[in-house]
């Protein structure tokens, strides 16, 4: 393999990498905003919901007398097509609000009522769904728990939609990039190997046009030299051997 | 005459350098145009998201100044709404403004946040059927995906890094190698200014093809000199030894072999035989 076309796949392979490397972050990041999204769209939800319920719970309402909750939850599952499933149960985890009617006076999964002593906002994965909760408070402690289900089918669609468009912009900005490399590769091996393309022309016998190398040409030019004297013995030598030859 | 050493490291070392600065700048151009292209495009993918924050966070507020206005209370006495709508703007992701206004449009209290709103949601205020206000919430999908923002000094490092590895694998693949090629160039061209045309240790080495780029074409003419030089002694030789093949009483011999001598001998020791 030459020089340039050695110099061209590395530099190609340089910024084909860079590209690369840089799409493979993107997409990770993509899928943390992904993410982040989803958690900053439920949180806030999961907030309002609190926020209503406690609100009513410090008036001396009972939670189950809370009939704004039902309104609210039901107009924040039709705002997003996302959410399968929003629930709020009491401590002994009965299903006290639901957007799907039949599940009111259900019990809840195990896990919710475990995790209503968790602080903060709690997430699972339950059967390819994620479900973030929270809990409420009254004067007297915890009063009952929030649930949201969300489908990780909009995650993944988003995911996937995002991967396709990286890979669309990815591929030809490479591609660009790998040819002007590979020009500049060129550009460069003309420059770096013009020395030998000197020495070339003067062991041709032609005159060195600049130079880039004064050694090597001035070497090419001594072994130019070494060339013709020892071409005029052979020649003196064909001569004289010639002469002999006619003497005898 | 004796040939000087040439500067070894050149080749590699700026080979190093242009692999380096190439891969920053072009890499680092495509890398650049990549980055500021997708999070345009995860931007308006989280547009949609930011609006639903929007109008349900338009909405709670609404549902809270509908209790005030029922009271009678003015929303432009209620206590504490500026710290409060603050309070909501910095703790809900995607929002960047939030303004009550009343009946007429006109502004009673707002919170600004620093990035300009994209999208709006609006949800009023009404009390016994009557709007009395409403709540325009402006979102914007950047302000959702701010904690991302490092990806793009990821990604710098990342056309750092392989700007770094490349340029040592170039100095060390190409770079040394037309040093070594130059080397041994120089070699050759210096044996030849000696006068020894016989291929050298460093010519049993694999010879780069000739006629393929700059080194190929340099190679090529001292070869096909030293060759030239080669058959044309080889020539000579065979006259002599014809000569020879026939001088039945030796008379020739001595000068043959005098004529070989000085034919083959290198410059130093062919003045020296002429002079003796």
């Amino acid at each position: 393999m030459t020089f340039v076309s050695r110099l061209a796949l590395l530099l190609a392979a340089s910024v084909v990498t860079a590209v690369v490397a840089t799409a493979v972050i993107a997409f990770a990041a993509s899928e943390r905003v992904s993410e982040e999204i989803e958690r900053a769209r439920v949180a806030h939800l999961l907030s309002a919901v609190k926020q209503n319920a406690e609100a009513s719970l410090s008036i001396g309402l009972a939670l189950d007398q809370i009939s704004t909750l039902q309104n609210r939850i039901e107009r924040e599952k039709a705002g997003d097509p996302s959410i399968l499933a929003i629930e709020v149960f009491n401590p002994s985890g009965r299903a006290v609000y639901s957007t799907d009617v039949s599940v009111t006076g259900e019990t809840v999964a195990a896990d919710w009522v475990r995790r209503l002593s968790a602080p903060g906002t709690w997430q699972a994965v339950e059967r390819g769904e994620t479900v973030f909760g929270s809990h409420f408070e009254n004067d007297l402690g915890v009063a009952g728990g929030i649930a949201v289900t969300v489908s990780d089918e909009s995650h993944l669609n988003r995911v996937d939609r995002l991967a396709v468009d990286l890979i669309l912009r990815a591929a030809p900005l490479a591609l660009i990039a790998a040819l002007v490399a590979a020009g500049a590769a060129i550009a460069f091996s003309y420059v770096v190997t013009r020395p030998f393309d000197h020495a070339a022309r003067v062991l041709a016998g032609h005159e060195a046009v600049g130079a880039d190398d004064p050694d090597l040409v001035r070497l090419a030019g001594q072994a130019r030299a070494g060339w013709n004297a020892a071409e005029a013995r052979i020649d003196r030598g064909l001569q004289q051997l010639g002469a002999l030859d006619d003497a005898g | 005459m004796r040939a000087e050493p040439l500067r070894p490291g050149r080749a590699r070392l700026w080979t190093a350098l242009v692999v380096f600065l190439i891969t920053l700048s072009v890499g680092g151009g495509a890398s650049l145009a990549l980055t500021d292209g997708f999070r345009a495009r995860v931007e308006d993918s989280a547009r949609r998201d930011a609006l639903v924050i929007g109008t349900s966070v338009a909405r709670t507020l609404a549902q809270q100044f509908e209790r005030a206005a029922r009271f009678n209370v003015p929303l432009k006495l209620i206590p504490g709404v500026d710290a409060y709508l603050a309070d909501t703007l910095a703790g809900t992701p995607g929002i960047t403004q939030i303004v009550l206004r009343g009946p007429d449009g006109r502004e009673i209290r707002s919170a600004v946040g620093e990035e300009p709103g994209t999208d709006q949601a609006s949800a009023p205020v009404t009390v016994d059927g009557l709007q009395v206000a409403s709540v325009e919430v402006s979102t914007n999908p950047a302000a959702l995906i701010s904690s991302s923002a490092r990806f793009r000094l990821s990604s710098m490092l990342a056309v750092l890094a392989t700007a770094v590895a490349f340029a040592l694998a170039a100095a060390f693949l190409a770079g040394s190698r037309l040093d070594a090629e130059h080397a041994r160039l120089a070699s050759g061209l210096a044996r030849a200014a000696q006068e020894e045309f016989e291929p050298g240790p460093l010519d049993h080495r694999r010879p780069p093809r000739t006629g393929s780029g700059a080194v190929g074409r340099a190679y090529g003419a001292l070869l096909q000199g030293n060759r030239r030089v080669t058959e044309r002694r080889a020539a000579l030789e065979a006259y002599a030894e014809e000569l020879l093949a026939v001088d039945f009483d030796g008379a020739l011999r001595p000068d043959v072999e005098r004529i070989r001598r000085e034919v083959l001998a290198r410059p130093a020791t062919a003045d020296k035989a002429r002079s003796s």
